[in-house]
C-alpha cells in the first residue's frame, strides 16, 4: 500500500475491540501521533481480558469508554469505525448485533493503514506549518513591497472587493486604508466610473489576460484625475484567485497632450492662413533654388508660369522675361547681397502679351547660413503705368488747352480791331468811290477781302479753341445716329460733289436712338467727314469713296450697349508714327493754311463730354477709319470745364 | 415794327481804345448814335445824364468787369438792352450773362454786319418791351380813370415813361 493511495483521513472516532498488547501499542502510537485528537481519536476500548494492557493504557490516557463488555462499549452511536483486533474469522465476528449498521468494521490488517495514515497526517501538518511560515514571510515581503513600492497598487479578490491598497495609491486617491478594505468601486466612486472599472476588471478575470485602460476619477478635493490603470489576474490552477491593479496619474500628461494638440491645431490653422494669403495674393510670389530654377509659385503667378507646375519647375526665372537680360544677374545679386530688385521688367503672359512688373528676390538661408531658396515677388504694374501715361497725357492736354484759350482770348481783341479797320477802309471806298481811281479801288477791295478771309481763319481757330461749339450745347434728346450722319454729309454736299464722292452705307437695322446732344454729334460727324474728304483730296484716288457704318455693340464685360458709327475713307491715311498724335491739339497733316489742327482734338473733347470715345485705324497711302462709340445709356453731362 | 427814322443810342464799353473807336466810327456810319467808354466807371458816369437803348459791354475789363457794369446800367436804366461782347469763351460767363437777362452773348471778333444786326434786334426788343408795358399800364389807367382829362394826363405820363412818341 503506497501513501499516495491514501485518502485524507475521514475517520475521527475509533473503537478498539480486543487486541491486548497490540491494542495498547496502537493506543500509545495514536496518542503520540495525534496528541490533541483533532484528526483521530479513540473513544472506546473493549477487551474481554480484564487485565489486558489495552484497558490499562486506555484508562491511563482517559479514553471515554473502556470496558470488558462490547455491549457497554458500542452502545455509543458516535463511533465511526470499529477496529476488530481479535483473532477471529472475520472482523466483528459475534458482535455484529451490537454495532450500529452505519459503523464501518475493520480488521487487524487496517492497523497498518491507520498508522500510515496518521504518519502522513503528521507529515503534512508539519509541512503545512512550514509552508505557512514561508507564506507568511512572502506575504510580509509582498506587503512591504506593496507598501513602499513607488507605484500605486491595489489588490482585489474575485468579487472585485479591495483586499489591499498601498500607501501611494491611497494618497493618490485621497482615501484611508480603512475606507477601502472589503469595499468595491461602487462604494468609493461615482457609479459611471465604477461600472467602467468593474467591467474591465471582470473581463480580466474572465480572460485571464492583463489589460490597460484610461479613465477619469473625481478626487475628494474636487479635482479630476486622469488615470491609466494596468490590471492583471493572479491565477492558481487555471482559476483566478485575485487581481492586481497599478494606477498611474496621467492628468498632467493628459493636459500637456491636449495643449500640444491645441497648439498643433493652431499651427495648422496659421499655416493655412498664411498659405491662403500667399496663394491669393495679387502679387506673383514664387520660390526658386539658389540657381534661379523654379520650385513653387502661387495662383497669381500662373498668369506667367502657367497652371502646369511640373512642366516649368526646372526652368530659370529668366526664361519668363521678354528680354532675358532684364533679369540677368538678379539671382546672383540676391545670393550675394541677400536682396535684389529689378524694375519695369516685362514678363511673358501665358495667354500671350506681356506684363510690366517690379521684381524682388530675397535670399533664404538655412541655420548654417547657406542659401537654400530665393523668395521672389513680382508686382504687375502694367495698368498703373498705363494709368500714369493716360494721366500725363490728360494733364498735358489740359495745360495746352488752358494756355491756348488764354492766347486765343488775347488774340480776339486785335482780330476785332483788324477787322474793324478793314471795314472802315471798305466803308471809305464805298463813300468815296467817285474820287478813287477804279484800278486802285479794285486792288484795295481785293486786299480788304483777303484781310477778311484771314481774320476769319484766325477767328475760327480762336473760337474753336475757346470751345465756341459749346455755346449751342446743352439739350439732349433721342437722336438717330444714321440720320444724323446723313444730315452731316448733306452739309458738305458741295464739297462731296466736287470730289465726285461715292458714299457706301452699311447701316445695321434696329439700331436704337442715342440720348445725346445732336448739335455736338453733328459737329463731330462734320469734322470727321471733312477730314475724310481732305484726306481723299490729298491722295486723289481714281474713285473717292467714303464708307459709313452704324452698328450696335455690346460690352462683353457689363453687357452695356453702345452705338458705333464709322467714317472710312480711301484717302492719304496717317503714318504710323503720327497715329498716336491725331487727337492732340494743333496736330494737323493738312497743307499749311488748310487745317487748324483743332478738328480731331475737338471731336475727342466733345466725345469725352458725351461719354463716348473715338477710335482710329489707318494705313498710310490707303485710307483711314474713324469710329465714334456712344453709350446707349446717357452719361453725366458736365458743362463746367473751361475752354 | 422798328421806327427806321429813330436813331439808336448805343453805349459801347471796352478797355481796348482802338476797338471802341473804330467800331463806333463804323456804327455811326450805319446811323447809330454811339458813345464810347473805356472803363466801367466811365460808362456809368456817361449813363448818369444820358439814356441808351443798347449797351455793348466787354466782359473782361480791369477794375469793374462787364457783368457788374451791366448790372449797374440796368439798375440806372431799366429798359436798356445789354449785349455781352467778349473774347473769352467760357461757358460760365455765358451763363452769368444769361442770369442778367443779357440780350445776346457775342464772341469777338464778330462780323460787323452781324453786330449791327444784333444791335438793331436789341433795339427792336427794347421798343416792343416798352410798347407792351405802355399798353398794359394804359389799359389799367383807362379802367381806373373816370374823366377824359385823367386819361389824357395818364397817357402823357406813360408816354414819357415808356418813351412812346
Amino acid at each position: 500500500m503506497s501513501r499516495t493511495d491514501l485518502n485524507p483521513p475521514v475517520v475521527s472516532r475509533i473503537a478498539l475491540l480486543g487486541g491486548g498488547e497490540l491494542a495498547a501499542e496502537l493506543l500509545r502510537t495514536i496518542r503520540g501521533l495525534c496528541p490533541s485528537g483533532e484528526r483521530l481519536s479513540v473513544i472506546a476500548v473493549c477487551d474481554a481480558d480484564s487485565r489486558s494492557p489495552a484497558l490499562e493504557v486506555a484508562r491511563t490516557i482517559g479514553v471515554p469508554h473502556v470496558g470488558r463488555l462490547a455491549a457497554e462499549v458500542f452502545g455509543h452511536s458516535d463511533v465511526d469505525v470499529v477496529l476488530d483486533l481479535r483473532d477471529v474469522a472475520h472482523p466483528g465476528f459475534g458482535v455484529e448485533d451490537m454495532i450500529p449498521r452505519d459503523v464501518q468494521i475493520l480488521g487487524r490488517q487496517a492497523v497498518d493503514l491507520l498508522l500510515n495514515m496518521l504518519e502522513l497526517t503528521r507529515d503534512s501538518e508539519a509541512a503545512r506549518a512550514l509552508d505557512l511560515a514561508k507564506l507568511q514571510d512572502t506575504r510580509a515581503r509582498l506587503d512591504q513591497f506593496m507598501e513602499f513600492a513607488p507605484f500605486s497598487i491595489y489588490m482585489k479578490d474575485t468579487q472585485l472587493e479591495y483586499t489591499a491598497m498601498n500607501r501611494m495609491a491611497l494618497t493618490l486617491l485621497g482615501l484611508e486604508h480603512a475606507e477601502v478594505l472589503g469595499k468595491s468601486d461602487f462604494d468609493l466612486f461615482p457609479s459611471a466610473v465604477a461600472r467602467r472599472i468593474h467591467a474591465r476588471e471582470q473581463r480580466v478575470l474572465e480572460d485571464l489576460q492583463p489589460a490597460t485602460f484610461d479613465g477619469v476619477l473625481p478626487l475628494p478635493n474636487g479635482e479630476r484625475m486622469y488615470f491609466s490603470a494596468t490590471i492583471f489576474p493572479v491565477v492558481s490552477d487555471g482559476e483566478p484567485i485575485a487581481l492586481f491593479g497599478l494606477i498611474e496619474d496621467i492628468t498632467e500628461l493628459h493636459h500637456s497632450t491636449r495643449k500640444l494638440v491645441h497648439q498643433r491645431e493652431e499651427l495648422v490653422e496659421t499655416r493655412e492662413e498664411l498659405r491662403g494669403i500667399l496663394e491669393n495674393s495679387l502679387d506673383i510670389i514664387f520660390l526658386t533654388r539658389p540657381n534661379g530654377s523654379l520650385i513653387s509659385y502661387n495662383n497669381s503667378a500662373e498668369d506667367v508660369f502657367g497652371e502646369d507646375r511640373d512642366s516649368v519647375l526646372r526652368l530659370h526665372i529668366q526664361d519668363f522675361a521678354v528680354e532675358e537680360e532684364s533679369l540677368l544677374g538678379l539671382v546672383d545679386d540676391a545670393l550675394e547681397h541677400g536682396h535684389a530688385a529689378a524694375y519695369d521688367v516685362k514678363l511673358k503672359r501665358r495667354s500671350g502679351g506681356e506684363m510690366v512688373t517690379n521684381i524682388s528676390l530675397t535670399r533664404v538661408n538655412d541655420p548654417l547660413g547657406r542659401p537654400v531658396e530665393l523668395v521672389g515677388i513680382a508686382r504687375n504694374i502694367t495698368e498703373r503705368l498705363q494709368l500714369q501715361e493716360d494721366l500725363i497725357q490728360t494733364e498735358r492736354l489740359a495745360a495746352i488747352g488752358k494756355m491756348a484759350a488764354g492766347v486765343a482770348h488775347e488774340i480776339n481783341n486785335p482780330l476785332t480791331i483788324i477787322e474793324a479797320v478793314a471795314g472802315i477802309m471798305e466803308d471809305l471806298l464805298d463813300e468815296k468811290s467817285a474820287e478813287v481811281d477804279e484800278e486802285i479801288a479794285n486792288t484795295l477791295r481785293e486786299s480788304i477781302a483777303k484781310l477778311y478771309v484771314h481774320t476769319r481763319r484766325c477767328t475760327s481757330i480762336t473760337h474753336n479753341l475757346l470751345g465756341f461749339a459749346r455755346r449751342s450745347a446743352g439739350s439732349r434728346r433721342m437722336v438717330s445716329v444714321t440720320s444724323l450722319l446723313d444730315q452731316s454729309l448733306d452739309l458738305l454736299r458741295p464739297e462731296a460733289n466736287r470730289l465726285r464722292l461715292r458714299v457706301l452705307r452699311h447701316y445695321a437695322r434696329n439700331v436704337p436712338g442715342v440720348h445725346t446732344d445732336s448739335q455736338l454729334l453733328e459737329q463731330i460727324f462734320v469734322n470727321l467727314l471733312k477730314n475724310a474728304m481732305d484726306a481723299i483730296e490729298e491722295r486723289s484716288p481714281e474713285q473717292a469713296i467714303i464708307e459709313l457704318s452704324v452698328s450696335l455693340l455690346e460690352d462683353p464685360g457689363d453687357a452695356s450697349m453702345s452705338v458705333a458709327a464709322t467714317v472710312k475713307d480711301n484717302g492719304i491715311g496717317i503714318p504710323d508714327e503720327n497715329l498716336s498724335q491725331v487727337f492732340d491739339l494743333f496736330y494737323t497733316s493738312k497743307p499749311a493754311g488748310k487745317g487748324t489742327g483743332l478738328g480731331l482734338s475737338i471731336v475727342h473733347n466733345i466725345l469725352k463730354k458725351l461719354g463716348g470715345e473715338i477710335r482710329v485705324e489707318s494705313e498710310y497711302g490707303k485710307g483711314s477709319s474713324f469710329t465714334v462709340v456712344l453709350p446707349l445709356k446717357a452719361v453725366g453731362d458736365d458743362d463746367t470745364d473751361e475752354g | 415794327m422798328t421806327d427806321p427814322d429813330r436813331t439808336i443810342n448805343v453805349l459801347m464799353v471796352d478797355d481796348e481804345e482802338d476797338l471802341v473807336s473804330l467800331l463806333s466810327q463804323r456804327l455811326k456810319k450805319r446811323g447809330m448814335d454811339v458813345v464810347t467808354a473805356t472803363s466801367g466807371a466811365e460808362a456809368l458816369a456817361v449813363a448818369e445824364h444820358r439814356q441808351f437803348d443798347v449797351a455793348v459791354v466787354d466782359l473782361k475789363m480791369p477794375g469793374m468787369d462787364g457783368v457788374e457794369v451791366m448790372q449797374k446800367l440796368r439798375a440806372a436804366q431799366p429798359f436798356i438792352q445789354t449785349i455781352m461782347f467778349t473774347g473769352h469763351g467760357t461757358t460760365e460767363s455765358a451763363l452769368e450773362a444769361g442770369k442778367l437777362s443779357t440780350f445776346r452773348y457775342v464772341m469777338k471778333p464778330c462780323p460787323f454786319d452781324e453786330l449791327v444786326d444784333i444791335i438793331r434786334e436789341a433795339h427792336r426788343r427794347k421798343r416792343t418791351d416798352l410798347r407792351r408795358l405802355f399798353q398794359e399800364e394804359m389799359r389799367i389807367a383807362m379802367r381806373q380813370s373816370s374823366t377824359a382829362s385823367d386819361i389824357l394826363a395818364a397817357g402823357e405820363r406813360l408816354r414819357q415813361k415808356y418813351e412812346q412818341d
